[in-house]
């Protein structure tokens, strides 16, 4: 995790499915538990090829875990099948999903 | 040399022998020492090995229990409104099922003869193990209790209302934020040829082909179940689709139409196949779809369940009838008025067919429900034992060159679509998954 002031950046690697997306919600969670003043969180799903409805519950987690900070949660860097996944499950709305990290960590609400 | 000098030789090549034997004796310890050292390792090691193998059993024996609970929970048997056909598949994954579904007849008590509605209703849960099974108990525990607690009979039922309901009591029981629940909720309406919906969370439409020959794309997307969400009362709104004759409906949770074979997802292929026989009412269509989805990913099923349902209003002349003791008689010679319209007579294989349910007709002991399809295309029977559970294998024994297309080899053409001949040289059957309903179907010529 990169973290830059109060914002951090969260790569992801490969796909993020049943088998690992626990492990993956715990070591997210303890890297932000350890840097406290982070209250805006960009995911890069930029090597992530798929995501299953476990890995979306991942990105709900963190979504949860920085609304519980009063911090933001965004994505990057997705391809076009996780963002078809964001579209048609309405998740856009809630997780805006910005095309580059740059983009998104020049965001204010990010 | 002299005496005492050898003497000294002597004594020093004892000294030196000496301290070597006791060099040798330390190591010879050590050794020992180090053996016995490397023995209790390696000791512990099995011990440790042994411990993970018999939690890696527990947890795999645990695991297995939960499938069967899960399994045990499926309806063994769908409702089936007159002049429908509802046809399902489920498949779990190796040790765990997170997919659920139901279709049954909405119980409206003294009012029962206004109404005609089905409930349909399908959920994919993602959690980890045991945990997806209690969230399946949870799901169907709410719908249950909202049909006991919240619905009148003559109510109309509000599918939004119920997701709402069941999201709310999500909330209320602390399940685990990553945690989620993909549903779908319809009400089946048959005297209106309606069906009304809400939904949330499933990244993959349902498909349905109408009369004009068309697939239409039916988004069943919108945001999942989700303590991470928190109740959204307002995102799942009822659609109405409305449900004419010569129309299917094939619904399915993500894990047969995500599942990839390197080049593509099964969802690419699946319309081709339903564009090129969706002639096939929706017991054949099924074990279609299952062998072609079996033979792309060469029989690799994936990690995830395997559900999807066919719900079909077929064109054509259809008849109903229940044979008990009652009505045996009457119910029995409509069907045999049938039989004898001779529309079919020229077929190869009419006569076998007749010969199958004659048979069963005067077998009085039998309680059946047969409902008999006959369009321009094809002919075909559904039997359902109504209180025998031995299932139809007596019929295949006794007529072996009966055709399954579930265990028909497919042969692709070179656009990856699957090929499958239907002629009238064959007598095709299907079966439900608990062998409760048999479906015989005859085809004209070659289709």
């Amino acid at each position: 995790m990169l973290v830059e002031n109060n914002k951090a950046v969260l790569k992801f690697e490969g796909e993020v499915i049943f088998d690992n997306s626990n492990q993956l919600k715990e070591e997210a969670k303890q890297m932000l538990s350890k840097n406290e003043k982070v209250n805006s969180l960009v995911i890069d799903l930029g090597s992530v090829p798929y995501l299953d409805s476990s890995g979306v519950g991942v990105i709900l987690s963190l979504f949860k875990f920085m609304r519980n900070r009063n911090g933001a949660l965004a994505v990057a860097e997705a391809n076009e099948k996780i963002k078809r996944v964001f579209d048609v499950t309405k998740l856009r709305e809630i997780i805006p999903v910005y095309a580059g990290v740059e983009e998104a960590m020049q965001e204010d609400q990010v | 040399m002299n005496l005492s000098l050898m003497l000294l030789l002597l004594f020093l090549m004892t000294a030196l022998i000496i301290v070597l034997a006791v060099k040798i004796m330390i190591s010879k310890k050590d050794f020992r020492k180090l053996e016995s050292r490397g023995e209790i390792k390696n000791l512990k090691l099995k011990e440790q090995q042994n411990k993970i193998n018999e939690l890696e059993a527990d947890i795999k024996s645990k695991l297995k229990k939960a499938r069967n609970i899960h399994r045990r929970m499926l309806p063994d048997k769908l409702a089936e409104p007159d002049d429908y056909f509802i046809s399902d598949y489920y498949q779990p994954a190796e040790y765990i099922g997170g997919d659920y579904y139901n279709f049954f007849k909405i119980d409206h008590g003294a009012l029962d003869s206004f109404f005609d509605q089905y409930l349909l209703y399908f959920f994919d849960v993602s959690g980890h193990g045991i945990d997806s099974t209690l969230l399946s108990i949870f799901v169907n525990d709410s719908i249950e209790n909202y049909f006991k607690l919240r619905h009148s009979p003559g109510e109309k039922i509000s599918t939004s209302k119920l997701m709402n309901y069941i999201d709310q009591r999500y909330q209320n029981e602390g399940f685990p934020d990553d945690y989620l629940v993909c549903l779908f909720i319809a009400v089946l309406d048959t005297k209106k040829s309606t069906l009304n919906y809400s939904s949330g969370g499933f990244q993959y439409p349902i498909y349905k082909l109408d009369q004009e020959d068309r697939i239409e794309e039916i988004n069943i997307g919108g945001l999942p179940i989700s303590a991470a969400l928190g109740a959204l009362k307002d995102s799942r709104r009822e659609q109405t689709v409305n449900f004419e004759k010569n129309n299917t409906l094939i619904l399915s949770t993500d894990g047969l139409l995500e599942q990839s074979n390197g080049d593509q997802q099964y969802f690419q292929q699946l319309q081709g196949l339903l564009k090129k026989y969706k002639f096939l009412p929706a017991p054949f269509l099924k074990d279609l779809i299952r062998s072609d989805f079996y033979k792309f990913t060469n029989d690799n099923p994936g990690k995830d369940d395997l559900t999807f349902l066919l719900m079909e209003r077929p064109a054509g002349e259809i008849i109903n009838c229940i044979l008990d003791q009652e009505n045996i008689n009457l119910e029995a010679a409509e069907i045999k008025e049938f039989l004898n319209q001779n529309l079919w007579s020229d077929h190869l294989h009419f006569q076998t067919l007749k010969e199958i349910i004659t048979n069963l007709l005067e077998n009085s002991e039998l309680e059946l429900k047969i409902k008999a399809l006959n369009n321009q295309q094809l002919l075909m029977f559904s039997l359902e034992h109504l209180n025998d559970k031995n299932g139809w294998d007596s019929i295949l024994n006794s007529y072996p060159d009966l055709i399954s297309i579930a265990e028909k080899d497919l042969n692709r053409s070179q656009n990856g679509e699957a090929e499958i001949l239907f002629n009238d040289q064959e007598i095709y059957f299907s079966h439900t998954a608990s062998n409760s309903r048999m479906y015989l179907m005859l085809v004209k010529e070659e289709t």
